[in-house]
């Protein structure tokens, strides 16, 4: 079931990709919100902030060891956005901060589990002082097995740039 | 009793042990892992490492522009304070930003640090393009923090390497802790077994023994039982061979005072045959071998008979003692006659030596089956209580010895008992006290049984008598015109042919028994041995009822 959820949103998500390079993907000379790369091929995809407010947003409550108690946390599914590459078979992806802080996080987290790219921490969206422009979140209190040092290493924040090897 | 006990509570206290051990070994572990794992969950080290290098890079970006002039980028500037900010961030929520401030509470460098930084951000905000003397002002005042948050983040790797150090040694502690409860658990756990190991193969040894002696002392009372069975027919039998004799001595013409003797002989006699049927009687009881003897009987012969065997007590005892049988009461049941005059005698002498017999009465009454018998009493002894114990059982129950007085109603309990009656004691509004007995018995209506006798002598014949005398028997005498239904026959003589061939003549319907081994066999219907067993010639005539 979440097998065919997962097949049935990337076609979506395929099919609003290939709406979206027709037609509204960032052009040059916009700001770059997020910028992603299909390092096998080099299709590159820029995101404008705009382009990824558009994308349907999700909303994560959860905690981690970086906010005190819950907080709720809203933006797009990361699985949606990898999406925009229409690349398959991807194993790893290296995200990249705007401090050029990386770490490598397996496609298969982001099919597992509703991991969001998250751009508004309790309705304020982040600015770069605050973990802007984006802050990947795992839904960890809901997932328990979430709750480790490999999985809270993975909560990069200012995240600017997404690699898919 | 007590060795019983004591491994049971063993048992507890070794396993409540174990279980205690268990649950603090296994908190003690769970608390080690719970801090391993809230201690790992983040390497602080790291976002202090972090906020070195951002400030480091933030000064690059300054010196940078200050170097480049014109050409400097504010843009990179303003990025690096941004993200410098955002390390600073960290410090103030979360658990990390918790884990960190706890190194920086006595330097407070983060708070300074952030606060010269909002004092600056306009500063850095507003940086003009070719501003060097900005810049180096700007410089001027992050230049103290670089080495303070080198001290810093040096502080927090010692201090997390100090806290990696307890949470190990807290762990092999813990190992170590949980491996001394673990095995300390294991010896408790193999000594109770080895304990209760040794306990039960001695409670078999113990319950071998017990069998034994149990099996040895169930031969003995057998052999008790036997051989007191086998005394009290021996002697029976000859007993009622001196009640006959003295029945026919009463037939001839004896005087007044030898009549009397002859009578409490008689009564002596009869008691002793009693005497006998109880010890019968109780030992079958106590070997549950006690089988009913069935038969139909006169309530009212049943009040007289017990009447007649406690008169000399009575006599005796000097008090009045009536009994009656209620009007209304059927004239005939069924049940064991001798078993229900003995139950009844034996109270009425238990209650006539234990409370007097003042005022004294036995009723007999009969209530849907069930023979009612009330025996009420005033309590004779003046200031003192009398305990029905004996009568209801509550004495020699259990008990390793016997009184002497208990043997009458404990037969009388056991009778009752045994005939699914029961007993109990009442105390009546008016004072008297109540013995009330019900045994089920069975309706009967009489169908009269015609017995001749014929025997050469009247010896027999009056045994006969006596042996039959019941409700449901008479006895034809010469010249009657009833039809006979049994024959007796004394046999195993030279007057053998000639009683049988008066007997098929005058009674030919009849079943003929006869009484001794006879010479023709085949001509009888039944045979009674040779001297009169009542029982056995009361069963023969029994079967012709039926």
């Amino acid at each position: 079931m979440n097998g065919l959820l997962t097949v049935g949103r990337q076609f979506v998500s395929g099919v609003f990709v290939f709406t979206f390079l027709l037609g509204s993907a960032a052009i040059a000379g916009e700001d770059v919100y997020l910028s992603l790369t299909n390092i096998s091929d080099g299709t590159v995809v820029n995101l404008s902030e705009d382009d990824l407010l558009a994308m349907e947003q999700f909303t994560v409550l959860t905690e981690n060891e970086f906010v005190d108690g819950l907080a709720e946390f809203t933006g797009p599914l990361a699985r949606d956005v990898i999406a925009f590459l229409n690349a398959s078979d991807i194993g790893m992806l290296t995200l990249t901060a705007v401090n050029d802080y990386a770490v490598e996080v397996p496609m298969s987290d982001l099919l597992e589990y509703d991991v969001i790219f998250a751009m508004a921490q309790n309705g304020t969206r982040f600015s770069v002082r605050d973990k802007g422009p984006i802050w990947v979140i795992y839904p960890m209190t809901e997932n328990e097995e979430l709750q480790d040092r490999v999985y809270n290493d993975r909560l990069i924040w200012q995240l600017v740039k997404v690699d898919v090897l | 009793m007590r060795m019983r006990g004591l491994p049971r509570l063993a048992v507890l206290a070794i396993f409540l042990a174990v279980t205690g051990l268990a649950v603090v070994g296994y908190n003690a572990f769970r608390k080690d892992v719970a801090a391993m794992q809230a201690a790992s969950l983040e390497d602080i080290t790291w976002a202090s490492y972090q906020l070195e290098q951002e400030l480091s890079r933030f000064r690059e970006a300054l010196l940078q522009f200050q170097i480049e002039g014109a050409g400097g980028d504010v843009a990179a500037v303003n990025n690096r304070f941004d993200i410098l900010w955002s390390r600073i961030a960290v410090f103030n929520q979360g658990g990390i930003g918790g884990r960190l401030s706890e190194y920086d509470r006595e330097t407070q460098i983060i708070p300074r640090l952030f606060a010269d930084m909002k004092v600056v951000d306009r500063r850095v905000v507003e940086l003009a393009q070719n501003d060097k003397a900005e810049a180096a002002a700007l410089l001027e005042v992050f230049s103290p923090y670089a080495d303070e948050l080198r001290i810093f983040s040096r502080k927090v790797t010692l201090g997390e390497e100090l806290k990696g150090r307890e949470i190990r040694e807290q762990l092999q502690s813990g190992v170590d802790r949980t491996l001394l409860w673990g095995g300390l658990a294991i010896v408790i756990a193999l000594a109770s077994l080895a304990y209760i190991t040794r306990e039960s193969i001695r409670f078999k040894r113990l319950a071998a023994t017990n069998l034994k002696l149990a099996d040895v002392a169930e031969k003995a009372s057998r052999a008790k039982s036997s051989f007191l069975t086998m005394m009290s027919h021996e002697l029976r039998t000859p007993m009622n061979g001196v009640l006959g004799l003295l029945a026919l001595s009463k037939q001839g013409a004896v005087q007044s005072s030898q009549l009397r003797l002859i009578e409490q002989a008689e009564q002596s006699g009869q008691q002793m045959v009693d005497l006998l049927a109880d010890i019968l009687d109780f030992s079958a009881l106590y070997s549950d071998d006690l089988e009913l003897e069935t038969e139909p009987f006169e309530v009212e012969h049943l009040a007289t008979a017990v009447r007649e065997q406690f008169t000399p007590l009575a006599k005796w005892e000097g008090g009045a003692f009536s009994f009656s049988v209620r009007p209304g009461c059927p004239r005939y049941l069924q049940g064991d006659f001798r078993r229900l005059r003995q139950a009844f005698s034996h109270l009425a002498q238990y209650v006539a030596e234990t409370a007097g017999v003042r005022d004294a009465k036995m009723e007999f009454s009969c209530d849907s089956n069930t023979l009612l018998v009330n025996l009420s009493f005033e309590y004779s002894s003046e200031g003192g209580e009398w305990t029905p114990d004996l009568i209801l059982g509550e004495q020699d129950r259990g008990g390793e010895s016997f009184s002497t007085d208990a043997l009458g109603p404990a037969i009388a309990r056991g009778f009752i008992e045994v005939m699914q009656g029961n007993l109990r004691v009442d105390n009546n509004a008016d004072g008297r006290i109540a013995v009330r007995i019900s045994v089920p018995v069975e309706g009967f209506v009489p169908t009269a049984i015609n017995i001749a006798v014929l025997s050469s002598t009247d010896t027999l014949a009056a045994i006969c008598r006596a042996a039959l005398a019941g409700a449901d028997v008479n006895f034809v005498q010469e010249g009657d015109v009833d039809p006979v239904h049994v024959v007796l026959i004394e046999a195993g003589n030279t007057t053998e042919s000639t009683f049988l061939s008066r007997a098929r003549k005058d009674y030919s319907q009849a079943i003929l028994v006869a009484l001794g081994v006879p010479i023709e066999k085949n001509s009888f219907d039944f045979m009674v041995n040779l001297p009169l067993d009542f029982h056995e010639i009361r069963d023969v005539v029994r079967k012709r009822v039926a």
